[in-house]
């Protein structure tokens, strides 16, 4: 069975514990989770009374005071649920690519990602879920709050293999209706696809208020493409899809065509205030968390 | 469109270089498996038609680019503007027009249009169809604009030392030339061939320094023998294969003197024509006619010495054939004086009466009293020739102190006349004989059979063995080692001689002395009948020309009783090879008389016959005293060099060899003095001097020496004859080899028109630079257009 350790450096584990007590500083009230619930209305801790203003829900109304006091009150609870977070993890073929210097593919990247974020959410008493996907859902492990689920999907997050187009649009279509209660939904992909119908789906998942942080994983080379000799680029996705070019003389269109990409996909995610966080597999894992914990800390 | 360094062409292969790793790149990718296809393909899909033309624009230049630097380095030359359009300007425009239409997507259709229509065009006119210049413009340069090669043949042979009042037409030339080369670009490289003798450049290669030139020029002397002008202009062609401008050059300056012209065999003259224009630049050929017409001019034509061989005291003989070739009579007589070595007063003169057109004959005699080389200048005395060279002749002569000759007696006799020896003693000595005043040349020595040892060779250049029955076998070592190291040998027949040891020592097939086996002795004393003479024949050999004149006595006369028979040594042997047998004279009974041979350095008479009177009456003939007299000095002097020589033949020096390795300097009749180191050659050192182009006096001295070696080289004495071509005939000639004639009376005239004529030429005209241009144009091109396709298209 694959361990916590196998994914997370000594060095990560450190930075992920640092991570953690600086969120326990921020945050007080520990035992109710570390971040206060946007839900209310699930009735467990009465918080408040205020005055009803017209569009309140009637039933929310404090009777009780109305027969005292012949004004409308509204009673408020305090919610003592945890934040519900879900990674949705790009398991495509073009998630396999490996750089020529790079120590670890992109997937492989984005599962030890994934591992940590996983790791830092329960231990926040947070509930972490985890899908695979690359076409269609793969798996979907629901989000849990229990310090054991870790190990379920780190199990999980061992065995992704890489495979299949990516589909990133239909896929979060296909997960709207899954993901009932909102929450954070932390997508680790490379986002190649079409871009508007991406933002499409993202804007499904937005208007069913769920908070959503993208963390966009690049190789270097998909960044710099510093190839120089005649190559052949198979397509890691369709195996009939190859090109011979000479790199070089690519090279100009192909990062014009990369930053019109990016622009595009941020201009997007942008207008639908969602949280694009760009990431080479060089970067340390703990620059995301710092994303993730700041997005967390806006979201409390 | 021709190349000067043609070779260099094949540089032009290299234009596979960027095409192969053109290929090779394509041939040779690597393979990656790439995720963000969509990022690609859409890319690949806009600029996949561009990069490829792009990619054929660049392998296009990049291919061009060795190609004209090869063109630009076999250093083309444009004679024609068609073909410089055709091959060069069009195709370059063609690629530019390329490379716009790639550049200017709007205008792209006008550019590839307007270069398919070039590249039609070029490829309708290669055909023949249609030219830009119907009459196909010649490339033109002017005279002084472009650098030149020129090879100046000039004459310098001794005719062109006649002179008019202020200048001899030597100078004159002289002068024409730095004038003519003066007037050339900077950049011009020049040769200068002399004509005269044999065809000499002045400097080994061409050369662009003019002031060395002009100092070089400056400093010749016409000593030479007649021009040869055919020689000349073809190593004036080959000259300027190796030179460096595409204008060529060959200005012929000489007084064009009828008797080097009208001998040219018509076949060399065809050959000559055809190299000329065989040559891939085209040369112009310029006769350039300097002197006036002179015909005054009485010369020394040749000397004869006589005899061969000079001994102190004796003396010299000096028949001087002489030539008028103008119309002037000398009637009261010519003087020649004779002057001996360096005197300045002369020895002797003589005053002959020559008329016009006359040849003639005169005989002057001198005595040298101490032995050594010595040289005789013999000097007319004609202020009316215009040509003074040919009024002196010069003449070495080699005095020898005495010729040792050891005479070994085989059948000595305390008798007169009786031994073996006497004859041949009397015959070698007659003036001391005849106690007259007058010296002997020759020393002979009297020894026994038993006393020739190494002692008894000290001093002697001819051993003769005079019916000697044999020899011991140290002696016979000696003896062939004598001859070995060019001592002379004559061994004569007799009684005495025993033909056993003979033929088994002497005449030993493999290693024998003697050319000639003794088979028997036949003849007889008492019957006339088998008695015989020898055959009355004409002579061909040195030692025995002399009795083809009659006055020196008839060999045929002498009876001969009896006769050693004699057969070849070895037969086998075939003749004319060194070592052979050469049978010299024969007896009417069909026999040898004299037969001779090669051994070592050394040479071996053999004659059938004793030299006294037991078997012959021979002795008793006048002809005797110079056939004894003639083979001793024969056999003396095959060791002495020749010291009259043709101007051109190397002087050889022999000396003893102890000099071997010693310096020796030897003095032109310039005076101007080299340095030459005598080699070790056997037992005599050797030096030898090869360039005797100037017709003089040679002087070979060491310290060691006592007193210098003469040499003295004369040429034909054909130059002598001052009569000239006219301009008529000159351009007769210039015709039949293509060539311009410049045929004026004064210097300033014949300047004025090679300059008229020189702006008339057309030069091909280099291309080097425009193309180095072009090159280095396609170079900035195509780094600028690679950095321009590298740029992101929208």
């Amino acid at each position: 069975m694959p361990k916590v350790t196998e994914f997370l450096t000594p060095g990560d584990l450190a930075k992920l514990a640092s991570h953690q007590m600086l969120a326990r500083q921020v945050v007080e009230g520990f035992c109710s989770g570390l971040h206060r619930s946007p839900h209310k209305g699930f009735s467990v801790e009465f918080k408040q009374h205020r005055q009803y203003v017209p569009g309140d829900e009637i039933r929310h109304l404090d009777w009780k005071v109305y027969g005292k006091s012949d004004r409308f009150y509204i009673r408020e609870y305090e919610e003592e649920t945890n934040l519900r977070c879900n990674i949705l993890l790009d398991a495509s073929g073009s998630m396999a690519y490996k750089g020529q210097d790079a120590l670890h593919s992109k997937l492989e990247y984005a599962t030890r990602l994934s591992a940590c974020l996983a790791y830092l959410m329960l231990h926040q008493i947070d509930s972490a879920g985890l899908v695979t996907f690359d076409t269609k859902v793969r798996t979907q492990i629901p989000p849990r709050s229990r310090p054991a689920h870790l190990q379920q999907m780190i199990d999980e997050l061992a065995d992704t293999k890489p495979g299949g187009e990516t589909e990133l649009g239909k896929v979060f279509q296909e997960l709207v209706p899954k993901l009932k209660r909102r929450g954070l939904v932390v997508v680790v992909s490379d986002c190649f696809g079409d871009v508007p119908m991406l933002l499409k789906s993202l804007a499904q998942l937005r208007h069913a208020r769920h908070e959503i942080l993208i963390f966009q994983i690049w190789d270097k080379d998909e960044l710099d493409f510093p190839f120089k000799q005649w190559t052949r680029f198979d397509c890691l996705e369709q195996d009939s899809n190859k090109h011979m070019i000479d790199p070089a003389h690519l090279r100009a269109s192909y990062i014009e065509n990369l930053d019109r990409y990016r622009e595009e996909l941020k201009q997007g995610c942008y207008r639908h205030r969602i949280d694009l966080v760009p990431l080479t597999t060089d970067q340390p894992y703990a620059d995301a968390l710092g994303y993730f914990l700041a997005k967390r800390k806006h979201l409390g | 469109m021709t190349f000067i360094n043609g070779i260099l062409l094949a540089g032009a292969a290299a234009f596979l270089v960027p095409l192969l790793i053109h290929i090779f790149n394509r041939s040779k990718f690597r393979v990656i498996k790439w995720g963000a296809t969509h990022l690609l393909e859409s890319v690949i899909r806009v600029n996949r038609k561009r990069i490829q033309i792009e990619q054929i624009i660049l392998l296009i230049i990049r291919c061009a680019i060795p190609i004209l630097l090869a063109v630009c380095l076999a250093r083309m030359v444009i004679q024609e503007w068609n073909n410089f359009l055709n091959w060069i300007l069009f195709p370059l425009i063609a690629v530019v027009l390329l490379i716009l239409a790639a550049l200017f997507k709007n205008l792209r259709t006008v550019f590839g249009g307007a270069c398919a229509l070039l590249l039609l065009y070029i490829l309708a006119s290669s055909l023949g169809w249609f030219t830009f210049f119907k009459d196909g413009i010649t490339v033109q340069s002017p005279t002084g604009d472009v650098p030149a090669s020129t090879v100046v043949l000039l004459d310098n042979s001794y005719s062109m030392q006649a002179s008019n009042a202020s200048q001899t037409s030597f100078e004159q030339a002289i002068t024409v030339i730095d004038d003519v080369l003066d007037d050339q670009n900077r950049g011009s490289d020049v040769s200068v061939i002399l004509m005269g003798g044999k065809p000499t450049p002045i400097f080994d290669r061409p050369t662009f320094d003019r002031e060395g030139m002009s100092a070089q020029l400056s400093g010749l002397n016409p000593t030479q023998g007649a021009a040869s002008t055919l020689d000349g202009l073809n190593a004036a062609i080959e000259n300027l294969g190796a030179m460096s401008h595409a204008k060529r050059e060959i200005l012929l300056v000489s007084d064009f003197q009828r008797i080097n012209w009208d001998s040219l065999p018509k076949t060399s003259i065809k050959q000559t024509t055809e190299l000329l224009a065989n040559q891939r630049l085209p040369v112009n050929l310029t006769f350039l006619h300097v002197g006036q017409e002179m015909t005054e001019n009485v010369s020394i034509d040749t000397v004869e010495l006589s005899p061969r061989t000079i001994g102190a005291g004796q003396q010299v003989r000096l028949r001087v054939h002489l030539r008028n070739h103008g119309d002037k009579a000398y009637g009261t007589g010519l003087r020649i004086s004779l002057y001996k070595d360096n005197a300045d007063t002369p020895d002797s003169e003589t005053d002959i009466p020559i008329g016009p057109q006359e040849a003639t004959q005169a005989l002057l005699t001198c005595t040298f009293e101490e032995a050594g080389s010595h040289h005789i200048r013999l000097e007319i005395n004609s202020s009316g020739s215009d040509l003074k060279f040919d009024n002196e002749y010069r003449v070495a002569v080699n005095v020898l102190d005495r010729i040792g000759v050891l005479l070994v007696d085989g059948d000595p006799s305390e008798e007169w006349l009786k031994g073996e020896t006497d004859f041949i003693q009397i015959a070698l000595t007659p003036f001391t004989k005849a106690k007259t005043e007058l010296k002997d040349l020759i020393e002979p020595t009297i020894t026994r059979v038993e006393s020739l040892d190494e002692e008894a060779l000290k001093g002697v250049k001819v051993v003769v063995l005079a019916n000697v029955p044999k020899l011991e076998a140290k002696q016979l070592t000696l003896l062939e080692q004598f001859v070995k190291q060019g001592g002379g040998l004559l061994a004569t027949g007799g009684d005495n001689v025993d033909i056993k040891w003979h033929n088994q020592y002497l005449s030993n097939k493999t290693r024998g002395l003697l050319p000639m086996r003794i088979n028997n002795v036949t003849g007889s004393l008492a019957e006339r009948e088998e008695q015989t003479r020898m055959v009355a024949q004409h002579f061909d050999h040195e030692a025995l020309h002399i009795f083809n004149d009659r006055r020196n006595g008839n060999l045929a006369e002498a009876e001969i009783a009896m006769w050693n028979r004699l057969v070849p040594a070895n037969p086998d042997i075939p003749p004319s090879t060194p070592g052979a047998p050469t049978i010299l004279a024969l007896l009417e009974s069909g026999d040898p008389l004299l037969a001779e041979r090669e051994y070592g350095d050394g040479m071996v008479l053999q004659l059938a016959i004793p030299l006294d009177a037991s078997w012959t009456n021979l002795p008793a003939r006048a002809a005797f005293l110079p056939l004894v007299q003639q083979l001793t000095t024969y056999l003396a002097s095959r060791t002495i060099q020749p010291h009259n020589i043709p101007t051109g033949q190397p002087i050889t020096a022999h000396f003893d060899a102890s000099l071997a390795g010693a310096s020796f300097k030897i003095r032109d009749p310039e005076g101007i003095e080299g340095m030459v180191k005598a080699t070790a050659k056997g037992n005599i050192a050797i030096v030898e001097f090869p360039d005797t182009r100037k017709e003089g006096l040679y002087t070979v001295r060491n310290d060691e020496l006592e007193s210098p070696v003469y040499f003295v080289t004369n040429s034909s004495r054909t130059e002598s004859q001052l009569d000239q071509l006219n301009k008529e005939e000159v351009q007769k000639h210039a015709d039949q080899l293509g060539a311009n004639v410049i045929y004026e009376e004064s210097i300033d005239k014949t300047l004025e028109s090679y300059a008229s004529m020189e702006n008339q030429r057309r030069h091909g005209r280099e291309m080097w630079k425009i193309l180095m241009l072009c090159v280095l144009g396609f170079m900035v091109g195509e780094l600028m257009l690679q950095q321009f396709f590298g740029r992101a298209k929208s």
